[in-house]
């Protein structure tokens, strides 16, 4: 074979190749980005966990919320539907693994300048305020230019060849046939995410909430904390768009469970917790639904030590619109506020016991 | 207490690093860091900034190389013969300057100085002009050269970083002027020379080329002209290099840095399996780049040396270091090792040239004890390998292998280690002081009551450090066979045929191997 014809071969193989990954890729849309085929059985559901912060934004586009929720994994599981019984509908469910408070602001003033958001109800989280690293694995996830351009071109070329896509694809219509194995997903037509309780390949309990301890660790003692009294700044920000844009937002300070509270005291930062619910207070009124109290107290009422179940969701919603007719718990649930936030913080109980078992060196991964 | 029922998770983060799906300039970053582990912020503007283009990047694929190699061919059909090397010189710098112009001034004086001060020793000595001024001449040039290079990789001033290839153009150039002072060099054209050292394919990390090997490739008629056969074979060549690159290196390199990063936790089995990723990632992620740029310069129809021959099949220290970096190896023993005296006069002096031309060429690669301590290890092996040589005692090869791979591999615990306690530390944990932890089913056989042999259920928790499991054995296995057994690229040239089967392979592997690309990632021999 002359060289001539071996390499037009050879580009006849590669484009032939590529061509079909990427018709694959498109056709199937297991991001969610380009939505030309959305048949049941087939590929209308997208459960790929590592690419929220991608593909919530273009379920985003097409749901056209009036109602959001904002925050961490933590505020994660919560029912978007549960939240429409306060608020227009649709509600969307916009929480971002490690969302910090940065990409909070970014993301409601993206999503209230481009859709009708009349209500927001926001979650925040004592490590979300720590000082944003944009070379941390953990924050470098955040990409402000797919919020700040009309296309973000990246995005659809990810969506249209790697490799990855391609076994995404196919795991994409496993998915849809019914066969779930993953043991976390996200359910992005709603947002809220979601545990496989039929899994069986998962880590045991005890194994991840060990990892969420590992990463409240590393986002504790490698994080720039002086930056958590000057991020309070960003809730500011967000309170004056709200009032600008006529948006009803709620903020209330996330629950986790007791044990991922006491390592804030464990880590020697109960000092700068309470400077940072002070300094919350002093912009705005809120609920703090975290320290100890009979939710929290139980182990039972968490997904794991960072995240409640559903259930914690519709009883923090209830607290948050004053709704009596469903019962919360008295102490769960503390309006905060300047004059209150001294009392409460000497009400709290901090002790570092609960994570005492917990040693950040020596956590490891979930095997 | 109040009581929930059902179920959720939230986004793992972590895990969500190696299948990021966003190609920003923040998750290259964190790519880079992948690869070498964390480093503190100097270090991290040098090393992960991108300052110049990638071979493994969709620019340079999918636009630089096809409209230099176009404009080229087009320019030396129909016009000039000068022309296209003008168009190459011009192409080298953008590509050199890609992603930041900050390190060009440097390399456009170096180039500069270099030239004036080469031509004049060469007229000097075409006119038998005076050896004396000649010498003074050279040892101007390379105190300069060296004054240069010390003070960008050693000095770090002012906060400019590392000028990438620094150490490679500074070395191309020295033996140039060495070759200049002897008379070696002609009275080149400044485009010539200025192409020989910036050309493209070999600027940022080698092989390390010689102008008389060089140059008159250049002024060559068919330079630059399209050629079938040259493309055919440099397009395999380059998918042979890239699959190095992007899916056996940077696969590897996962586990590598996890491990160097927790190098006070591993235990046995990972700590060998640390050390046995790293030593594959390097080959492959180096080689893979040379395969790359000798594919690169083939398509112009240049013939770059080889750099690699199978180096991890060598029976001993000496034959490793005529497989490995065999173009450094090469200038090492040509400009140093000989003119101190290596081969001639008598066992010690030879000795002191060894250990010297070690000495430089750990220093080579950086200013550090770990570098130094790595360069004098290997002048010690090849010391006791000429010792054991004069014994006449004929060791077997599959012992002779293993003495030396184990070997390599322990050395290149300095050339990762970012000190000397993250060194000792890894060789602590090598030798099991941190504990040996075992998958289960070993415990029917090696049964254990001392608290330092434990066992974990799967292979997943005894390799938990580093985010191992059973596949981490599989790439390393593969990647073993695949570096004892697969050819480097001379030996596949001569091998290469067109074929039906070969366009098939050749496309299937170029095609999975870009689809595999999301994060271009740094070559490890662009730090150098």
């Amino acid at each position: 074979m002359s060289h001539h014809l071996w390499l037009s071969r050879l580009a006849f193989v590669f484009v032939s190749s590529i061509s079909f990954v990427s018709v694959v890729n498109m056709i199937v849309d297991p991001y969610g980005v380009f939505h030309f085929v959305a048949k049941p059985h087939f590929n209308i559901v997208k459960r790929h966990v590592a690419s929220d912060r991608m593909t919530k934004l273009y379920y985003l586009a097409r749901i056209k919320p009036r109602a959001l929720l904002l925050g961490s994994s933590t505020i994660g599981s919560f029912e978007s539907t549960d939240l429409e019984r306060y608020a227009p509908a649709p509600a969307y469910n916009l929480a971002l693994g490690g969302m910090h408070i940065r990409e909070i602001h970014a993301y409601l003033t993206h999503a209230a300048s481009r859709y009708p958001v009349k209500t927001v109800v926001i979650g925040l989280d004592f490590f979300g305020f720590f000082g944003h690293d944009a070379n941390h694995e953990l924050d470098a996830r955040f990409v402000p230019e797919r919020l700040r351009r009309r296309i973000y071109v990246e995005d659809y070329l990810v969506a249209l060849f790697p490799f990855d896509t391609f076994v995404r694809a196919f795991k994409t219509i496993h998915d849809n046939r019914g066969d779930q194995r993953g043991f976390q997903y996200v359910d992005y037509e709603t947002g809220t995410f979601l545990w496989n309780r039929a899994n069986t390949v998962g880590p045991p309990r005890h194994s991840i909430d060990e990892y969420r301890m590992k990463q409240l660790c590393e986002i504790y003692s490698t994080h720039w904390s002086s930056r958590v009294v000057e991020n309070v700044r960003y809730v500011k920000k967000m309170l004056e768009f709200a009032e600008s844009h006529q948006i009803d937002l709620r903020l209330f300070a996330s629950p986790s469970h007791l044990t991922s509270f006491a390592l804030i005291a464990r880590m020697g930062l109960g000092t700068l917790y309470a400077r940072w619910h002070r300094a919350l207070a002093e912009v705005t009124a809120y609920y703090d639904f975290g320290g100890a109290n009979s939710i929290t107290n139980d182990a039972g009422n968490f997904i794991d030590t960072l995240h409640l179940k559903p259930e914690g969701g519709r009883l923090i919603f209830a607290r948050l619109f004053d709704d009596r007719s469903i019962p919360v718990p008295a102490d769960f649930g503390v309006p905060i506020t300047q004059a209150t936030v001294d009392n409460h913080l000497a009400a709290l109980q901090f002790d570092h016991r609960p994570a005492r078992r917990f040693e950040c060196s020596s956590i490891r991964s979930p095997s | 207490m109040a009581s929930l029922k059902t179920y959720s998770v939230e986004n793992n983060g972590v895990n969500a690093r190696r299948k990021n799906s966003s190609t920003t300039p923040n998750a290259r970053v964190v790519a880079c860091e992948t690869l070498l582990g964390a480093v503190d912020d100097t270090t991290r503007r040098v090393l992960f900034e991108p300052l110049s283009m990638l071979f493994n990047s969709y620019e340079f694929l999918f636009l630089f190389l096809p409209l230099t190699l176009g404009v080229c061919f087009y320019l030396a059909s129909a016009w000039n013969p000068l022309l296209p090397r003008y168009w190459l010189l011009l192409a080298s710098l953008i590509f050199y300057s890609w992603w930041n112009t900050r390190d060009l001034p440097v390399l456009i004086v170096s180039v500069i100085l270099n030239y004036t001060l080469g031509a004049r020793m060469t007229r000097l000595a075409m006119a038998q002009g005076s050896l004396g001024r000649r010498r003074r001449l050279l040892a101007l040039a390379i105190a300069l050269n060296l004054a240069i290079l010390g003070t960008f990789k050693y000095g770090g001033p002012l906060g400019h970083g590392l000028p990438l290839g620094i150490s490679f153009f500074t070395f191309t150039q020295i033996a140039f002027l060495v070759d200049a002072y002897r008379g070696d060099a002609k009275d080149y054209r400044f485009v010539d020379y200025a192409l020989f050292v910036t050309f493209f394919p070999h600027l940022m990390a080698g092989p390390i080329i010689y102008h008389k090997a060089i140059v008159p490739q250049l002024e060559a008629n068919g330079f630059g002209r399209p050629s079938s056969a040259n493309l055919a074979l440099g397009s395999f060549l380059f998918t042979i290099g890239l699959f190095k690159k992007v899916i056996l290196a940077d696969t590897l390199a996962a586990w590598a840095n996890a491990g160097f990063s927790k190098v006070d936790t591993l235990n046995f089995v990972e700590a060998w399996t640390t050390l046995s990723c790293y030593s594959l990632q390097l080959y492959f992620d180096f080689s893979g780049y040379t395969d790359m740029a000798i594919a690169g310069a083939q398509m112009f129809n240049v013939a770059f040396p080889s750099n690699f021959h199978s180096p991890y099949c060598a029976t001993n220290i000496r034959d490793f270091w005529r497989r490995w970096h065999m173009t450094l190896s090469a200038f090492l023993k040509h400009y140093v090792y000989i003119p101190l005296g290596g081969s001639r006069n008598g066992a010690w002096r030879v000795a002191a040239a060894i250990v010297a031309t070690f000495f430089l060429g750990g220093l080579w690669h950086g200013a550090g004890w770990t570098f130094v301590t790595w360069g004098l290890l290997n002048a010690a092996a090849v010391l006791v390998y000429d010792g054991w040589r004069r014994t006449k005692v004929r060791m077997p090869s599959l012992l002779a292998w293993s003495i030396t791979f184990l070997f390599i591999n322990i050395a290149w615990v300095f050339f990762r280690a970012r000190s000397f306690s993250e060194a000792l530390a890894l060789l602590r944990a090598l030798v099991g002081y941190n504990g040996i932890v075992l998958p289960a089913p070993f415990a029917r056989f090696i049964p254990s009551e001392s608290p330092s042999l434990t066992y974990e259920p799967n292979v997943s928790a005894v390799l938990g450090h580093i985010g191992g499991s059973i596949y981490t054995f599989l790439w390393v296995l593969g990647g073993l066979m695949l570096a004892l057994t697969v050819r480097d690229v001379d030996d596949l040239a001569k091998r290469f045929t067109t074929t039906w089967v070969s366009a098939i392979l050749t496309g299937l592997l170029a095609a999975v191997t870009i689809l595999s690309m999301t994060q271009p990632t740094q070559f490890l021999y662009f730090r150098f």
